[in-house]
């Protein structure tokens, strides 16, 4: 009998499907979970509250003779940590960092020539500490993992515009943000968060 | 024996920029599917003190600088502003990297060792609305904002930004220095130099060629090479401490101690 879990904050749909013992396709694409597309979810970004269907486990019989020992390796599928760094709207390229996640694992490399970093984490890493560049551009980040929310709520509209630069503890709030994302990307800067400023801040924010 | 401005370095002031470098900043990022390609997109935008310059009497010949540990400036440095005194005002000229995320400009002026500062003026700017250069006037002794005086010379005059907390400022303050000139100095050569030594303590009597009266004006001595001092500011070893007058007209007399730091 299928149940349902309920997404907490942090959590995706690859951290859910490695808790229940799922590939993550499984899950998005059970008829029950249509409503996920419905919402304009996606895979890697949930929102808290939404319901996902879990399936039954289908039961697979292995036939092996008796009197000796068997070794079956359960598949797991690592995430991706998936980031793009800009400095002043350009590509922050070839320039080394560090990750350390969850106070453990350590990873060290170069981003690549269009600013990207582009690693295996757990999929149920929570945090990652981030440290990139060197001298005046050295940057200290602490990423939230799985903490982004949709783009059409209103909390995932905050934390793009944040992650990209505009808004801040003294800004004057989302409306400022808005209009000052707005005229960066040659709209007309109302302060509405309307369809196609929505649409922008999707692309810029989160690119293939 | 020309008047000449002191040498100084930017640790001779105390003043504090808060810096802005890697601050630890919180993003929140999507945990990616294996096999699904979606980057988060963290920006950091930068905004800065592109330039500042002093101008005074059309002369605009300083430079500015970034680093508060910067190492000495010689007296005779060819970007000096050396400012006289009643010739007009001093132009103060910035210019900013992206005024467009700049919320305040503020205009400081400082003293050696002196955290607080003698002047300053803030001006708060709402989301772009910050022009991209600005400027103000120093109207000197005896008017606003504040009385030039050459002993306290050459003045820290700092431009900083104020900021938004999602960016960096690259770089936080630019600052130049304005020299003031003394209103009049005294060209003396020593007759005669009697020096009484002690552990820690020197009287050097300076024996003058005329009545010319020294008490509080600026002096430069140079005693055998031992003992130097410019404007009452010392370049090490010894710190004139008092000009008197004996009774002898012709004689000054300059209590100069030593200092051990």
């Amino acid at each position: 009998m299928a149940t349902t879990h309920r997404v907490q904050q942090g959590e995706c749909l690859t951290s859910i499907a490695e808790k229940y013992g799922f590939y993550w396709q499984t899950l998005w694409n059970h008829p029950d979970n249509a409503r996920l597309h419905e919402l304009g979810r996606h895979p890697n970004v949930l929102f808290a509250g939404d319901v996902v269907t879990i399936p039954d486990k289908r039961m697979t019989s292995y036939m092996r003779p008796t009197g000796a020992r068997h070794t079956w390796k359960v598949k797991g599928i690592p995430a991706k940590l998936r980031l793009r760094l800009l400095w002043d709207d350009e590509p922050r390229a070839n320039e080394a960092f560090t990750l350390t996640v969850d106070g453990g694992v350590v990873i060290r490399g170069t981003t690549d020539g269009d600013g990207r970093i582009d690693v295996t984490v757990p999929p149920t890493a929570t945090q990652g500490t981030l440290l990139v560049g060197e001298g005046e551009r050295e940057e200290e980040y602490t990423v939230n993992l799985g903490h982004l929310d949709p783009v059409e709520e209103a909390s995932g509209v905050r934390a793009r515009l944040a992650n990209l630069g505009f808004g801040g503890d003294d800004s004057g709030g989302l409306t400022d943000a808005v209009r000052s994302f707005q005229a960066s990307e040659g709209i007309e800067p109302t302060g509405e968060l309307d369809d196609v400023t929505r649409s922008r801040l999707h692309g810029a924010h989160d690119p293939q | 024996m020309a008047w000449k401005p002191p040498v100084f370095k930017g640790s001779d002031y105390i003043d504090v920029v808060d810096t802005d470098a890697r601050q630890r900043r919180t993003a929140n990022a999507g945990r990616s599917a294996f096999d699904l390609g979606k980057f988060t997109s963290l920006n950091l935008p930068t905004a800065g003190v592109e330039s500042v310059t002093l101008t005074w009497q059309g002369n605009t010949k300083d430079k500015s600088y970034t680093d508060p540990s910067h190492g000495s400036v010689a007296s005779d440095a060819d970007h000096r502003t050396l400012y006289e005194l009643g010739s007009g005002g001093v132009t103060v000229r910035w210019t900013l990297k992206h005024p467009e995320r700049v919320t305040a400009v503020e205009v400081a002026v400082f003293t050696r060792n002196n955290a607080a500062g003698v002047w300053a003026s803030t001006s708060m700017f709402t989301a772009g609305t910050c022009p991209a250069n600005g400027m103000t006037t120093l109207e000197p002794y005896p008017g606003f904002p504040f009385t030039l005086v050459p002993d306290d010379g050459p003045y820290k005059i700092r431009v900083s930004i104020g900021y938004r907390s999602t960016m960096r400022r690259v770089p936080p303050a630019r600052w130049a220095y304005l020299d003031v000139k003394p209103r009049c100095w005294v060209e003396v050569k020593v007759r005669d130099v009697q020096a009484d030594a002690g552990v820690d303590k020197a009287l050097v009597k300076l024996v003058l060629p005329d009545a010319t009266v020294l008490a509080g004006q600026a002096i430069t001595a140079d005693v055998e090479g031992k003992v130097r001092h410019e404007a009452y500011q010392p370049d090490g070893g010894y710190k004139i401490t008092e000009v008197v007058h004996p009774d002898d007209d012709n004689a000054y007399e300059v209590v100069a101690v030593e200092t051990t730091d």
